[in-house]
Parts: C-alpha cells; sequence; structure tokens
C-alpha cells in the first residue's frame, strides 16, 4: 500500500492504495464517484473519461500514483452551487441522453473541446468525440447538444481552466 | 492477488539506477496504454514500474545540433500541436494524430509507440521516412542509432532490458521536404491500421524531379520499414501520377505482409499500392504547394 493525497474536484482526500490501481478504480471503488463509468476498461469506449489538469483522458488507463498532484475532475464535479454545467445543461434541453451510460464521458470530452475550441464545427465535434462510444443515441442529439453548448459556453468556466 | 511496485524516476540516472536494482522484469511506463493492456492481457507481471513521464531529458520538441529533438515522452497529442513539428515535418504530426483517439494521444507517447514496436505503429513509417535517430542511454553510455534498424522483431526493438529511449533527432535536411502518411483501417477513429505507408520527398521545384526519397510501410511485414525497391525508383525521377502507380505496384511487390483477423495478405497488399500512391501524390501537391 501507499498513501496518496488525490485533489478531486477542488477536495483534497487522503488515501492508500496499492500502485498498480487504476485512477477509474479507486474513483469508484475508493471515493464512490461512480459517475465516471467502466465501459470496456481497454481505453476504447471513453466511458472512463476525465479531466486531469484540463485534459481529458481515459481513467482505467491511468495509475491513480501518476495522479497524485493534480487536479481531477469528474462528472461530479461539473455543477457548480446546484446549477448544471452548460454542456449538461445542453445535453438536457436538447435530449441528448438515453440510457445515460456514455453520458458523463461525452459530457467531459465536450468540456475539454470547447476550453480548446470554443466554436467547433460539426466535424470537429465529431472528430473530437471519436474516442466516445454510445450504442443509444446514435451521436445526432450529441453533436447538437454541444453545438448548443458553444453558444453559451464561455472559456474558462471555472473547470478546465489553466 | 498481483502486487506490483510503482517508482517515479526523476532522472535518466534514476532509471538506469532502478533497472539495475531491480533486474530484467522490472517495466518502464510512459502514457502506459500499452503497458497496462499487456498486463491486464496476462501478457507479462512485472515486479515494477518505473515511471519515466516526469524526466525532464525525455521531455520536449526543440531545436537542436542537426535537426529537431523530439524527447522520448512527448505525447502524441503533443507532437501533434507542435508548431515546429507542424512547419517542418507535417507527416510526423499526421501520424501521431491518427493514434487511437483524443483521451489516448493525451498520455500516449511517440516513445512508447516505438519502444512497442508492433509493425502497425502508426508513428513509425513516419519516423523512418524522415531518417529519425534515436538517442538511447544504457549503463555504458549513450548511444545513437538509426531508426531504421531499431526493430528487431513484432514487438522486439534493439534496446537491451537495461536501456532507455531519450529521444528522436530529426535531420534539418528534411525540413520542409514533401511528406504524406496514409493509414488504412476499418473505423476512421481508433482503430489498429490494416496497413499504412508514409512518404517523405524532395524534388525539384520547376520539373518535379526527385531529389530524395523516403518510402516506409507499416504492417507489411514482422517490423514497420522502408521499402527500399520503390526508393530507388523513385531518386532521380520525374514524379508524376503515372510514376506513383508504378512506385505503388514495386512497394506492393517487396512489402511481406501477413494474413490476421484484421485483414489477408492479399488485400494488404492491394492497399499499399494505393496507400503508396496516395502518399507519394499528396507529398508531390505538397512541394508544388510550397513553390506557388
Ligand atoms: C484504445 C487504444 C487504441 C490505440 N490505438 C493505436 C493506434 O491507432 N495506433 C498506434 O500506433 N497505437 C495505438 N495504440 C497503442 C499505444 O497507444 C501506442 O503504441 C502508444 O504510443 C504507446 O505509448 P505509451 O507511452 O502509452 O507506451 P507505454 O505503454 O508506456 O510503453 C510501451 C512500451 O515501450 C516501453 N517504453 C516506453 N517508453 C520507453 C522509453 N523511453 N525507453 C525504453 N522503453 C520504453 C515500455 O516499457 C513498454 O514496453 C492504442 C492503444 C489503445 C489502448
Ligand atoms: S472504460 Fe476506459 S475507455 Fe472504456
Ligand atoms: S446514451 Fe446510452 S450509451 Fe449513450
Amino acid at each position: 500500500m501507499k498513501e496518496i493525497t488525490l485533489n478531486v474536484n477542488g477536495e483534497n482526500h487522503r488515501l492508500e492504495i496499492e500502485p498498480h490501481w487504476t485512477l477509474l478504480y479507486v474513483l469508484r471503488e475508493k471515493l464512490d464517484l461512480v459517475g465516471t463509468k467502466e465501459g470496456c476498461n481497454a481505453g476504447d469506449c471513453g466511458a472512463c473519461t476525465v479531466l486531469i489538469d484540463g485534459k481529458a483522458i481515459n481513467s482505467c488507463l491511468f495509475l491513480a500514483v501518476r495522479s497524485e498532484g493534480r487536479r481531477i475532475v469528474t462528472i461530479e464535479g461539473l455543477a457548480q452551487n446546484g446549477k448544471l454545467h452548460p454542456v449538461q445543461q445542453a445535453f438536457v434541453d436538447v435530449g441528448a441522453v438515453q440510457c445515460g451510460f456514455c453520458t458523463p464521458g461525452m459530457v467531459l470530452r465536450a468540456v475539454s473541446l470547447l476550453a480548446e475550441n470554443p466554436q467547433p464545427d460539426a466535424t470537429e465535434i465529431r472528430q473530437a468525440i471519436s474516442g466516445n462510444l454510445c450504442r443509444c443515441t446514435g451521436y445526432v442529439k450529441i453533436v447538437q447538444a454541444i453545438e448548443l453548448a458553444a453558444q453559451d459556453v464561455t472559456t474558462g468556466s471555472g473547470v478546465s481552466d489553466e | 492477488m498481483v502486487r506490483i511496485e510503482y517508482v517515479e524516476a526523476a532522472s535518466s540516472d534514476e532509471v538506469l539506477a532502478a533497472l539495475s536494482q531491480w533486474g530484467p522484469d522490472a517495466r518502464l511506463i510512459a502514457g502506459g496504454t500499452d503497458v497496462l493492456m499487456d498486463i491486464r492481457r496476462g501478457k507479462y507481471t512485472p515486479p515494477v514500474l518505473i515511471g519515466i513521464t516526469e524526466i525532464p531529458e525525455l521531455q520536449g520538441i526543440r531545436p537542436t545540433e542537426g535537426g529537431l529533438w523530439i524527447g522520448a515522452v512527448t505525447t502524441h497529442h503533443a507532437v501533434t500541436m507542435s508548431p515546429l513539428v507542424l512547419e517542418r515535418y507535417p507527416v510526423l504530426a499526421s501520424a501521431s494524430g491518427k493514434v487511437g483517439s483524443h483521451q489516448i494521444r493525451n498520455v500516449a507517447t511517440i516513445g512508447g509507440n516505438i519502444c512497442n514496436a508492433v509493425p502497425c505503429a502508426d508513428t513509425a513509417p513516419a519516423l523512418l521516412a524522415l531518417d529519425a535517430q534515436a538517442h538511447v542511454l544504457g549503463p555504458e553510455g549513450k548511444r545513437v542509432l538509426p531508426l531504421d534498424g531499431f526493430f528487431a522483431g513484432p514487438g522486439r526493438s534493439v534496446l537491451a532490458r537495461n536501456e532507455l529511449l531519450l529521444g528522436f533527432v530529426l535531420p534539418d535536411r528534411l525540413a520542409g521536404a514533401g511528406g504524406s502518411y496514409h493509414k488504412h483501417s476499418w473505423r476512421e477513429a481508433l482503430d489498429i491500421q490494416m496497413c499504412g505507408a508514409a512518404v517523405v520527398l524532395t524534388a525539384d521545384p520547376g520539373d518535379c524531379r526527385c531529389l530524395e526519397a523516403r518510402i516506409a510501410l507499416g504492417t507489411a511485414g514482422p517490423v514497420p520499414r522502408r521499402a527500399d525497391a520503390a526508393e530507388a525508383a523513385l531518386k532521380g525521377a520525374v514524379v508524376n501520377e503515372e510514376l506513383a502507380s508504378e512506385l505503388g505496384r514495386i512497394a506492393a511487390a517487396e512489402a511481406r505482409p501477413r494474413t490476421s483477423a484484421r485483414a489477408t495478405e492479399e488485400y494488404r497488399r492491394e492497399m499499399i499500392e494505393v496507400l503508396v500512391k496516395r502518399a507519394i501524390l499528396d507529398a508531390l501537391a505538397h512541394i508544388k504547394g510550397a513553390r506557388s
């Protein structure tokens, strides 16, 4: 066991972990942050996407030990004071959520995309979410939701700013 | 239950010390996208993972003597965003941009891609076509070796167990040369190639006579490799569509692909012909575009 401090959604957590545990495992099983999903556990589906220092990564392929000293944002950390993040709100408004399993990863990838490129076109959005699989929606509503969010997300919404 | 220790190395000397302390089964981990999957699939269980991404010596993209330095732990995302790479060696930016997904490219490194040494590594043909030199550190000191010759077999490089790849140098000579990388896969995103082809060429902008040429193939044999016969036929010739078609045929004939679940040998060979032709015509367009 190894003792580490993880900064998740602005809060520090002191934890005892095994060095080979993934960030996904620690988030779900040790911190009860089960909004981050495990789909493939192989880097293929994007359901486990979280932000590390503002960058979207697959938490199933990232060791928790390497997250120390960095800012981790999960889906639970997006809403502020009970108000949904604009990307979350857009997913609700457009109806881009069906079973919801891909949604946390999709939303976080969209948040990181809009921080890098506040006005993406539909092709750029499709390319950006190509590492996130959705088995329900056919992606049309998801792309629409991200387009809608782009209209009101001001970059540096406090989530993926530097 | 398996137990794997983790050591974060702060310098390349610490890596060498850790490798000698833990022995030959210790495993270096950069982005970990290959290592963690290999462990999960039971390919190996190292006693320790030695993290190398925090070592300043292995980081960064910067001009160096004779060329451009690309540190081994540079992520594919950083390669695709680097103004120096985009301006001088766009073929490499294109290849790194075709690895996995955005999330994978944010952590996976160019050094890991090459040290993993599989025939389908997307950056291998581009780096081969750019005459990359690999800078390697071992107990006896540093050595520099051409990437051509770095791959020893599927999943094997010439690196010894106690050696560390520091990075690559791309020669100034090929900065701004025409270049193109084509990858053929079932899906456009998040898919391993059936085959790939990279071309780098310099030509007289007037009559399009080829001055220097490099053609490299992915998944066209046990290791990523140069297409020597096609290169020889390209050098000194006037580059046009007819020649590009002919070079595609030559490259396909010298390729040694095999049948796997992803594609048959015959299909791969046909696609290598197509990819080489396309890459040559793109590289030519690149040269003509630079002139106008
Ligand atoms: C979902 C998914 C999709 C993928 N898609 C692609 C794709 O489209 N194209 C492609 O080419 N690859 C793909 N890959 C494979 C992988 O992402 C790449 O090969 C990547 O570049 C590996 O880099 P890494 O930093 O993660 O390597 P690691 O996993 O950290 O290391 C890989 C190997 O290299 C060794 N190593 C790493 N750095 C060094 C060094 N500096 N010196 C000596 N040895 C070293 C390690 O010990 C290990 O054996 C994919 C992987 C996944 C999981
Ligand atoms: S669970 Fe991580 S990418 Fe599928
Ligand atoms: S909404 Fe069900 S997987 Fe996307």
